[in-house]
């Protein structure tokens, strides 16, 4: 409507103007007419009215139908195309929330008004997809960006953990060369980056005497990418040298490839020394205490030969009590060497096929003094089996339990039953002693446990039995335990693979 | 067994020593004792022993050295046997690599049996009948 008001004032104008023009002609006509002397008379100024009257009519007759059909064509052409053309620029300012669902007319304009509108509609829609899209991204590149961050963090801790391990960790590349190596190693080795990166470690900080042996290990490493320890030299940069023991892991790609080794390793000079001061002190106490409690025992045994002097029962009876601690002492000691030695792995281990059941039934004939002295009876449930074993350490074994139980036990009986399991074997030792609390229970396999109880001095518990025992089991893959119910009975146990090639 | 089998003993605790004497002159041996190698060069050559009985632990010379010199003098065949307190395997290994005859370990036996072990291993050799 604003487009017809502002045509109606310049169509209206150009009326007017039309009109006064005409009556200016008219009248000029008439003065031309009548020579310049403006009398005018009544029949020619009647012709003249009339004349405009009609002009004016005629005039009226032309504008109004001009009028409306300017009026109707600004209404259906004009209006429509000024509000596309609104459209357009509010589509052009992105704004796409316009209304375009007034009454469009049936024309051409109509259609492409339509189409318009189809237009709006859709990019509103794409434009919506694509808000939603960049939200979406928007949150996704948020969520990334923290991630990154989040893990920038950890791998600066990693960084700094890394950096600053006491543990000398070293990176090579595929080829061996080094690529990194901590503080630790550059403080403690005198080495700076210049001096390590891009060499091999085995040409130049590692003694070179063991050249051929790194390449062995290196070889194993590459077949088997198995991570391994191994013990070597290595060389400060002042050339003093001293152990370190170097765990190597190969670090694989996705196609199992090496690509780098790493290497974490420490000193072990001081445990190298104290492993040594140990085993020196092993082999000084085997022989510094036997020695002297081995004279002990042979004088004593001297002194109980009767073919060469005459004792009364008394000094008799005191002599067999000297011999017995003595060699109780001798055990023990044996006994904590030998813990010493399968701490420290000195311990051999064999391996033989024998008839398990065959060892049970001898040791317990050998112990037959002491069950029948005692009158009990011992239950034997064994069958005929083939194993493969340590068989001297397994008769040590079987004796120290085998002793255990006939020692503590007063009456009843006592029970051996071998059971077979698919690929192991158990053996258990049921007595009808006075059992063992829950308590004591788990501290029995420990080195230096002793039982806290008012039997402990009527029991002559070697301990250190069954520390070894379970020592020696386990170093044979196999377990030991015990059962107990207090003041009725205990089970002790053990379990070992049927065929088992030990080797140390 | 009229003769007595000549037995030296190279031993450097005395009181060990003695428990020898008194075991073996039991036993039959005559017995011949030395606590250092010197007395025991010496006494090779002097005695000439049946068997050598020897500690592995002496003060001057190790007692594997002192298996290898006596196996190194070409004329000695005497047995050789090693009884000492040392009882890991890795010891043991290393005295029949130098050439020991027999080991026993002392702590493990009576001495009784020390003294049927010796003679067992003698009989064996035939030295004893």
């Amino acid at each position: 409507m604003k487009l017809k008001s502002k045509l109606i004032i310049p169509i209206f104008i150009i009326v007017a103007l039309a009109i006064l023009i005409t009556w200016i002609i008219v009248y000029f006509t008439i003065l031309t007419y009548t020579a310049g002397t403006w009398a005018i008379s009544k029949e020619l100024e009647q012709i003249a009215n009339k004349v405009i009257i009609l002009y004016a009519l005629s005039a009226m007759s032309v504008f109004l139908p001009v009028y409306f059909s300017i009026s109707i064509s600004v209404r259906r052409v004009i209006e429509p195309l000024t509000r596309l053309k609104e459209v357009s620029e509010e589509i052009e300012k992105w704004n796409l929330q316009i209304n375009m669902n007034e009454a469009w007319t049936q024309d051409e304009v109509g259609k492409v008004a339509g189409a318009f509108k189809k237009m709006v509609y859709k990019l509103r829609k794409v434009d919506e997809e694509i808000k939603e899209q960049v939200i979406k991204q928007t949150e996704e590149i948020v969520e990334q960006k923290e991630k990154i961050q989040s893990f920038n963090i950890e791998l600066q801790k990693f960084k700094q953990a890394v950096q600053n391990a006491s543990d000398y960790i070293t990176i090579l590349d595929s080829n061996m060369l080094t690529i990194y190596v901590n503080n630790s190693f550059k403080e403690d080795l005198w080495y700076s980056d210049k001096d390590v990166i891009g060499k091999n470690p085995f040409n130049s900080w590692r003694q070179e005497e063991n050249y051929s042996r790194f390449k062995e290990i290196w070889e194993k490493l590459k077949n088997t990418k198995d991570p391994l320890t191994v013990e070597c030299n290595t060389i400060k940069s002042d050339k003093s040298v001293f152990v370190s023991r170097v765990h190597i892991t190969p670090i694989l790609n996705d196609e199992d490839e090496i690509i780098y080794y790493l290497l974490v390793e420490h000193d072990v000079t001081k445990e190298k020394e104290i492993e040594n001061v140990k085993n020196e002190f092993v082999s000084i106490a085997s022989h510094e205490l036997r020695t002297p409690m081995t004279v002990i025992n042979w004088f004593v045994s001297v002194l109980l030969q009767e073919k060469f002097w005459n004792l009364t029962e008394e000094q008799k009876n005191y002599l067999f009590r000297i011999q017995e601690n003595t060699t109780r002492l001798i055990n023990i000691v044996n006994d904590m060497l030998n813990i010493s030695r399968l701490e420290s792995n000195k311990l051999e281990l064999k391996s033989e096929e024998f008839d398990i059941s065959e060892l049970i039934i001898d040791i317990v004939w050998s112990f037959q003094i002491l069950w029948k002295n005692k009158w009990l009876e011992v239950l034997c449930e064994t069958f005929p089996l083939n194993i493969v074993s340590d068989k001297e350490k397994l008769r040590q074994v079987f004796i120290n339990l085998t002793w255990n139980a006939l020692k503590f036990t007063e009456k009843w009986s006592i029970k051996i039953i071998l059971e077979k399991k698919e690929e192991s074997f158990k053996v258990s030792i049921i007595d009808t002693w006075i059992g063992i609390s829950k308590d004591n229970l788990s501290k029995l396999f420990t080195k230096f446990s002793q039982i806290d109880s008012a039997l402990q001095r009527k029991v002559d518990w070697t301990w250190l039995w069954l520390a070894f025992s379970k020592l020696l089991i386990e170093k044979m893959w196999g377990s030991i335990w015990v059962e107990s119910e207090l003041w009725e009975w205990s089970t002790f146990w053990f379990s070992l693979p049927l065929m088992k090639v030990l080797n140390n | 067994m009229n003769t007595r089998l000549k037995i030296l003993i190279i031993e450097d605790n005395r009181d060990i020593q003695e428990l020898y004497k008194i075991f073996f002159e039991d036993a039959w041996f005559e017995v011949f004792s030395a606590f250092d190698w010197l007395k025991w060069i010496s006494d090779m050559v002097e005695v000439n022993p049946d068997l050598v009985l020897l500690d592995l632990m002496m003060p001057q010379m190790n007692g594997y050295e002192v298996l290898e010199t006596i196996k190194n003098l070409s004329s000695m065949t005497t047995p050789i046997i090693v009884c000492s307190n040392l009882s890991q395997k890795s010891d043991i290994d290393k005295a029949y690599k130098s050439w020991a005859d027999l080991y026993l370990t002392k702590s493990d036996y009576e001495w009784t049996s020390i003294v049927d072990k010796v003679k067992e291993f003698l009989k064996e050799k035939r030295i004893l009948n």
